[in-house]
């Protein structure tokens, strides 16, 4: 386990001259970094590829679960010629099948900045809603860690959302590819079955550069391929501009106490 | 560098030369001491009609008379004969069981300090409660010290009888017992109890906060039990007390990583003394791996610590020798006899080192708050004395290390046994065979044989054999440990075949039935010498019991870790005769020769390793005493004035000392530091004054400030409170850096032997650093007691809100 203490350390790697690039390895004061943790990141930093010129690149070294909810330990290495700050930079965490379990917006509390062509280790703690596991899923030991370089629209969650809803939202919005321009899209992310009620969650995206109305929601309820019933949902509040809001409709499904694989589709047209 | 094993044959050398005078002397010195004990036991059997025409009462009245007569003035020495005389009569009104006059020799060498050595099956037991008694008058508390909880509880309960019907009592001493009845059982007269668990014990008292919480009284006289095992066998395994720490998980991972992939040309194995280190292309891989320029520079040391513990896990620690894998944990085995040591485990993380070696969940590291070896332990009894049936081959070990002699007690009743020559065989597989064929033999006359093995792993070899020759058999290793007992007490029955690593089950006896009897009695096979003819006699010494029929041989190989560990020089030139021999056994002089020179050598370096070892635990032993000192005169004192006020001065000159050079002309001198540091200590703003300027000078300035405010905490020192809390203070500190300060010395023990010195001994240079690291252990000891008493009103307050807080709460 990485445990922030004790002394700092600075050792500097010179690069060599075959056009890649072994960044030195820095530790500043306030990492406390302890003598062990110090030779992982020694040891971790010496195996990595070598790094062309201004590269940017994350490796995970550990999952640290002790912390809550997790906190990952990391090595960023650059080979950039300036300094730089990174607040904003969404990090993706991936697990060993690429699917996305996680993703921070870097901030200048997480990284303050950026030595120029240099490897430094980072704590980088995760908050609940920056998770997108199941409850019941165990974090994985092995993932992978990728910049995000894509835009992304705004995500509206509304507060009626439980926990794992509002994650599985995130997970959906993060893992889709970010809308076109002048495009609207409306996705079923999630339906769950629980006694006689319903539930499906949805994404409606706006990619447009203005807000957009769109009054209802037309969806099916279906038992397999058999639609049983339509509906409209409406819906009262605009969505801004490049927004994409998750939305919840619960329906009373008794009626069809006797069907199997009830779910909602989005009605076409 | 010098190795352990040059030292070892320049010894040996030395020591052959001695051998026939020492042969001379031993005879005359033995002859002499037993004719002066067969006086004292014409004395002791003169009394026997005196003692037989007493009740009951009287006799226990006896008891009561001769402590009185020693609290008069009389010597032991003056009583013996009565005391011994008093016991053997008890025990024939108890026990049934009257001490043969071979016994009464026993009890008056432990009486003196010395080891009796007796044939097993010569009634041990009894003969040590003799001298129990008989020390035990004194009123200062003896302590016998039995192989295993099992026989401590026997004796308390058998035993115990005779010196209860004395009138005096009798405690148990093992694991487990509430600290009240920890006291009870060291209260008693006599107290029974394992070895370690008296070490443990020690160990505990010195880490308790009230002095009402210690159990132990002084140490007075203690008689051990299979002494050479306690002494010389486990001489290497020091008693630990742990707390726990946590291991680098992720850097034991990455040393097992890079450990496991070394070429061989990567470290040194001296098989010998099992130790490994590492080469110059063993220490660049590592420097290269995590980008270091020098591996052995003072600020890589946690590293190197890692690193060789990996190497340990890896090349030294074998599996189902060592240690076995049991539902995912790493249970020790102990070498000598192949149980597993319950609830032992190896610290400064190698334990660690070794579940990651073999991928499983890692534990929490031991980290060693307390320490002492069982021989530091017993050599702090007035007087320590001891029995074994094998001691002999050992004596002048016992003599030089402990001041121990060994008295060979003549046996009651001639053994039967007869000890076979060996056989030697070329390889192992004939050897196993020979092994099969002999027991076929033994067996189809009903004759039960106890093979003897130095590992779990050659268990199994011979179990194989044996199945060959669809032979059934019980295997007793530390596998099956629970039925240990069970087995190795019936392995006498006839028809049985036990297969069992050498010391299995020792202090039960294995008793032979009637057609056992008649066949021969129970036929020892041992598989491999051992590593001491000592360890080969224990072995023996299973079969032909009290008089007993039975029969013990060798029956070995060339192939033998033994010889080739210790004599791979000669195997080559020996191989070469023996190849253009035929199959069979092999029948070279030199082949005898060349096991002898093996388990010569063997035990040669093991006798160096252990000489060293006890020097080097001495440096730690003075530690030790001047630590326990401190503590127990924290614990004991009525007022700690004296013993912290100096505490202040002494950091204060300290202080001078870090800063302040006489080397330096004082605009030279780090005055800020300087000035930062004594105020933090003081806890006041106390300029250095411009006009000193000599260090000497500076001291006896602070020391002055310092000694003004004496008065003022003298007074304060008289409240409960304050006394208390410096006290308080004062263990935390001791703990905390004692535990530190045993870390700093088994790192420095680990590469005492790694770092060259020129001339200088790795012994001296332990003491020599060892020294400088204990100065500074004290300084950091007495800083923070220094540091509370300059703002005591800032702690009492905090006391005294926490308090508040808590009611509040």
């Amino acid at each position: 386990m990485f445990n922030r203490r004790k002394q700092i350390i600075l050792e500097a790697e010179a690069p060599e001259n075959t056009g890649l690039y072994k960044p030195r390895l820095i530790f500043t004061e306030d990492m406390l970094i302890e003598k062990e943790d110090e030779y992982l990141f020694r040891y971790h930093a010496n195996q990595l590829p070598d790094l062309e010129l201004n590269q940017l690149s994350v490796e995970a070294l550990q999952v640290d679960l002790s912390s809550s909810p997790i906190s990952i330990v990391a090595l960023f290495r650059n080979t950039l010629e300036n300094s730089f700050h990174v607040d904003g930079l969404p990090l993706l965490v991936l697990d060993e099948a690429n699917r996305l379990i996680g993703r921070k917006v870097l901030t200048t509390e997480d990284i303050p900045e950026f030595v120029p062509m240099s490897s430094m280790p980072c704590w980088l703690d995760f908050s609940e809603e920056e998770l997108f596991l199941a409850e019941e899923e165990r974090f994985p030991e092995k993932i992978r860690l990728l910049f995000s370089l894509e835009e992304t629209h705004d995500l509206e969650i509304p507060p009626d959302f439980l926990d794992a809803e509002a994650r599985r939202v995130r997970q959906t919005f993060y893992s889709t590819p970010t809308l076109k321009n002048e495009e609207v899209n409306v996705m079923n992310v999630w339906n769950d079955r629980s006694e006689n009620m319903l539930t499906g969650l949805f994404l409606i995206r706006n990619g447009y550069e203005q807000t957009i109305q769109l009054g209802t929601l037309p969806l099916q309820l279906l038992s397999g391929e058999q639609v049983l019933q339509s509906l409209h949902v409406s819906l009262t509040s605009p969505i801004e501009a490049r927004t994409t809001r998750a939305v919840k409709v619960v329906l009373d499904v008794s009626e069809w106490h006797d069907q199997e694989m009830l779910q909602f589709r989005v009605a076409q047209g | 560098m010098k190795k352990l094993s040059d030292l070892t044959s320049r010894g040996r050398g030395e020591r052959r030369k001695t051998v026939l005078q020492l042969v001379k002397n031993t005879f005359n010195e033995q002859s002499k001491r037993l004719k002066n004990y067969m006086k004292i036991v014409k004395e002791i059997n003169a009394l026997e009609s005196r003692y037989q025409a007493m009740t009951d009462e009287e006799l226990t009245n006896q008891t009561v008379h001769l402590k009185e007569r020693l609290e008069a003035g009389e010597t032991i020495d003056q009583l013996k004969a009565e005391a011994f005389a008093l016991v053997r009569e008890a025990s024939v009104r108890v026990l049934g069981m009257r001490h043969y006059d071979v016994q009464l020799i026993g009890g008056l060498a432990l009486l003196d300090g010395h080891i009796a050595e007796m044939a097993t099956g010569e009634g041990k037991t009894l003969v040590a409660s003799l001298p129990s008694f008989t020390k035990a008058l004194i009123g200062k508390g003896v302590h016998v010290i039995t192989v295993n909880d099992y026989l401590a509880r026997r004796d308390v309960e058998q035993i115990g009888e005779i010196h209860r019907f004395l009138g005096l009592t009798v405690g148990l001493n093992i694991p487990d017992l509430s600290p009240d009845e920890k006291r009870a059982a060291y209260g008693a007269d006599i107290t029974y109890g394992v070895g370690t668990e008296f070490g443990f014990d020690y160990l505990r008292d010195h880490l308790v906060n009230r002095k009402e919480d210690r159990v132990q009284r002084k140490h007075h006289f203690a008689i051990i039990d299979e002494v050479d095992s306690i002494l010389i066998d486990e001489a290497k395994t020091p008693l630990i007390m742990a707390g726990k720490g946590s291991v680098h998980e992720g850097l034991q991972t990455v040393a097992k990583r890079i450990v496991s992939k070394f070429p061989s040309d990567a470290y040194e194995y001296d098989e010998e003394i099992k130790a490994v280190s590492l080469t110059d292309k063993g220490i660049s891989i590592i420097e290269e791996n995590f980008a270091i320029d020098n591996l052995f520079a003072a600020e890589h040391q946690v590293l190197y610590h890692y690193m060789v513990q990996a190497l340990r896990a890896h090349i030294v620690m074998k599996r189902d020798v060592d240690y076995i894998v049991k539902d995912g944990k790493i249970e020790l085995v102990d070498l000598f006899t192949g149980r597993i040591m319950e609830g032992r485990s190896l610290s400064d993380g190698l334990h660690q080192a070794i579940e990651a070696k073999e991928g499983i969940d890692i534990t929490e590291e031991n980290k060693t708050t307390a320490q002492v070896t069982i021989q530091h332990y017993f050599r702090m009894y007035e007087l320590v004395s001891g029995m074994t049936g094998t001691a002999q081959t050992s004596r002048q070990e016992l003599l030089k290390t402990y001041g121990m002699d060994v008295v060979q007690v003549p046996t009651n009743r001639p053994k039967l046994r007869e000890d076979a020559a060996d056989i030697i065989y070329a390889t192992k597989e004939e050897k196993y065979d020979a092994v099969a064929r002999s027991t076929k033999e033994a067996h189809a006359r009903q004759q039960p044989v106890l093979i003897g093995t130095t590992s779990i792993e050659q268990s199994f070899a011979v179990a194989e054999a044996l199945d060959t020759h669809q032979l059934s058999y019980q295997i007793l290793n530390a596998k099956t440990v629970d039925q240990e007992t069970d087995i190795i007490r019936d392995a006498g029955r006839h028809g049985r075949i036990t297969i069992a690593t050498n010391m299995a089950g020792r202090g039960t006896d294995i008793t032979l039935d009637e057609i056992a009897k008649e066949a021969g009695g129970l036929f020892v096979i041992g598989t491999e010498r051992h590593e001491s003819v000592r360890i080969d006699n224990q072995l023996r010494g299973r079969s032909g019991r009290q008089g007993d029929p039975g029969k013990s041989q060798f029956i070995v190989s060339l192939e033998d870790d033994l010889v080739r560990r210790f004599a791979k020089d000669r195997l080559e030139k020996v191989l070469k005769k023996v190849k253009s021999s035929p199959q069979g056994p092999v029948t070279l002089k030199e082949a005898q020769a060349l096991l002898s020179y093996a388990q010569e050598t063997c035990e040669g370096t093991g006798y160096s390793i252990r000489e060293e070892l006890v020097k080097l635990d001495d440096v730690l032993h003075q530690h030790r005493l001047v630590i326990y000192a401190l503590r127990n005169q924290v614990l004991e004192a009525d007022e700690i004035q004296d013993m912290v006020l100096p505490m202040v001065e002494r950091t204060v000159e300290r202080i001078v000392d870090r800063y302040l050079s006489s080397e330096l002309v004082p605009e030279e001198w780090p005055k800020e530091e300087f000035q930062f540091a004594m105020n933090e200590l003081l806890h006041d703003e106390v300029p250095l004054p411009d006009d000193l300027e000599q260090p000497e000078e500076v001291k006896a300035y602070y020391v002055d400030i310092v000694s003004s405010r004496r008065e003022k905490w003298m007074e304060e020192l008289k409240n409960p409170v304050v006394d208390e809390l410096i006290r308080d203070q004062l263990l935390a500190s001791i703990e905390e850096h004692w535990t530190e300060h045993l870390t700093t010395m088994n790192t420095l023990k680990e590469g005492i032997h790694l770092r060259s010195y020129g001339q200088e001994q790795p012994v001296r240079m332990y003491e020599k650093e060892g020294f400088e690291i204990f100065n500074y252990t004290i300084a950091e000891i007495e800083y923070p007691v220094a540091y509370v008493l300059q703002r005591l009103s800032e702690y009492i307050m905090l006391d005294e809100e926490i308090e508040e807080m808590e009611l509040d709460v």
